[in-house]
């Protein structure tokens, strides 16, 4: 049986590091759990930003969460982008490193856009085989979130909670469940998002995250540009009372609020945590 | 070809051009058809890559105005597609790309403005984001003048992120002012030299005269301080002079000199 989490630790309620928050963040040292940063922001940088994410990372548990590892490309894996990875999770050491279920581009060209792959055999087969390498090579587990989507293909086979179930168990890798990602994508696709948060293996959710999204009348766009919505919160509160608390992370890139406003977001997480799952001395989790 | 890798081509010829065959690929719904969901992703794309060069490049910007800028971009993304994993890269060709594809201004020197300012703003990229010498003690002009002793046989270890352009308009203040976010007119053409570098993460301009940017180029490319200074068409007192300016502005590592065994740091 997998441990909960896979054994990683329940870090409580961050956010994301943003470049408008670096000066208050170093000279407030505001008491946020934990740090979320973009890796590919961070790990070519010799100059300030890498500086200025050793400053945070001797002070917080920090995550790296990247973009463009591109795990459903058939294209070959990246290796010299997995090998600055790995020297960079070695300098860094991070508590966890994530990425996205999709691909970015195809064919030697990078898109830099989270691309749903089809949920078929052959994409479970090819995304599980590379996530297998990528562990081998960074030898630590990987932590995969479920992007919003605008599209589905015609050629899936399996819905995409199906798809991500088997991926974690075949591949032995953990889940980062973007809630806000299951409702734009609900939405997009006209499915049952708690048909979908149920359906997850819910030991391997290492991470949630939460986020804005604008809503166009025809569909819903990820915008990550202001307060999550209360369907989201909603959906929140079913998925944690099935996977127990994971870490939770507010992420939040466009019209970026004060460090204090976005803080007070994710202390709102805590809350719904609080309300479910009482501590028994009101210590933290 | 693998079905799945049929579809992620169709997909990024959609994503970057036109929906084509990717438009069968997908699901439509009667609110929102295969073409309008794929569209999403090709604004999104755009939105992305011209959004990581208006960043990268903002003095740029603000001398072109958003849509010409947008334009310009625009053409380069078609021209040079992205392909490395980092944004951070994406307009490392574009200053070159300008150049290619300049247009024949006649007597008029603004392409040549936007060429020299693209320059400069990639440069400023690089001093920011590269390699620097924050956390070493570096010498001072004062260092210098207590070691007489060193000739003209030494070399000149220089500050890794240190970049010199040439512009033919004062592109350095253009863009300190717009990213003080002032709004400054287009400059008079007046020759430039400028060293770039980087202190305590801060990236800094130094204004050189003709003979200081030719010492520092030969520098550079690793001659001797002798060597150098012969090319720049100095003498020890002006090349000495220059280096403890340069000592003061942090442009140098260290001085060694093989005579005396000595090394200023």
């Amino acid at each position: 049986m997998t441990s909960p989490r896979l054994g990683l630790p329940q870090l409580g309620y961050g956010v994301g590091l943003r470049s408008a928050h670096y000066e208050h963040v170093l000279a407030q040292r505001p008491p946020v759990d934990w740090f979320e940063v973009i890796t590919e922001n961070f790990m070519d940088s010799r100059g300030r930003p890498r500086h200025v994410l050793e400053e945070v990372a001797a002070r917080y548990p920090v995550v790296a969460h990247g973009v463009s590892m591109s795990i459903g490309s058939t294209d070959p894996l990246d290796r010299d982008y997995l090998a600055r990875l790995k020297r960079f999770v070695a300098e860094l050491d991070p508590v966890w490193v994530s990425d996205h279920v999709c691909w970015t581009g195809v064919a030697g060209l990078n898109t830099h856009e989270l691309v749903p792959i089809p949920f078929t055999e052959e994409a479970l087969a090819h995304v599980v085989a590379r996530i297998r390498i990528v562990q081998e090579l960074l030898e630590r587990p990987l932590v995969l979130e479920n992007p919003s989507s605008y599209v589905t293909y015609v050629a899936s086979t399996m819905t995409e909670w199906e798809f991500l179930a088997r991926m974690a168990e075949e591949a032995d890798c953990g889940l980062l469940l973007d809630v806000a990602n299951v409702r734009v994508s609900a939405v997009n696709h006209d499915f049952d998002p708690v048909e979908y948060v149920r359906a997850l293996p819910h030991e391997r959710v290492v991470q949630m995250h939460l986020a804005g999204h604008t809503e166009l009348g025809t569909h819903i766009v990820d915008t990550h540009d202001r307060a999550v919505a209360d369907a989201v919160w909603e959906l929140y509160a079913t998925a944690i009372e099935l996977t127990g608390v994971v870490s939770t992370l507010i992420e939040w890139d466009d019209e970026l609020p004060t460090f204090d406003e976005l803080h007070a977001e994710a202390l709102k997480a805590r809350r719904y945590v609080d309300e479910r799952f009482p501590a028994p001395s009101g210590g933290a989790r | 070809m693998s079905d799945l890798a049929a579809t992620q081509r169709a997909m990024h010829a959609a994503l970057t051009g036109v929906a084509g065959a990717a438009a069968t690929l997908v699901h439509g719904s009667p609110a929102l058809p295969a073409e309008r969901r794929l569209e999403l992703y090709r604004r999104s794309y755009d939105r992305r890559l011209v959004g990581c060069l208006r960043e990268t490049y903002p003095a740029l910007r603000h001398a072109l105005g958003d849509e010409l800028f947008d334009d310009f971009a625009r053409d380069y993304l078609t021209a040079h597609p992205p392909h490395g994993s980092s944004l951070a890269d994406l307009g490392d060709a574009f200053p070159g790309h300008l150049a290619a594809t300049q247009p024949d201004g006649g007597h008029e020197r603004w392409p040549d403005f936007l060429v020299d300012l693209a320059r400069l703003e990639r440069a400023f990229c690089e001093v920011y984001d590269g390699p620097g010498v924050e956390g070493l003690v570096l010498p001072r002009a004062r260092d210098l003048q207590r070691r007489v002793d060193v000739g003209l046989d030494a070399t000149v270890e220089l500050v890794p992120c240190l970049r010199l352009l040439r512009a033919g308009h004062p592109v350095a203040d253009y863009l300190v002012a717009v990213r003080r976010r002032e709004r400054p007119p287009l400059p008079a053409p007046a020759e430039r030299r400028i060293a770039l570098s980087r202190r305590n993460w801060v990236v800094t301009v130094t204004r050189l005269d003709e003979a200081g940017h030719a010492l520092l180029e030969r520098l550079v490319a690793g001659d001797g301080l002798a060597a150098a200074t012969a090319a720049a068409g100095l003498g020890r007192p002006g090349a000495w002079r220059r280096l403890g300016e340069w000592a003061d502005r942090g442009l140098l590592v260290a001085i060694d000199s093989r005579t005396t065994r000595g090394t200023v740091r």
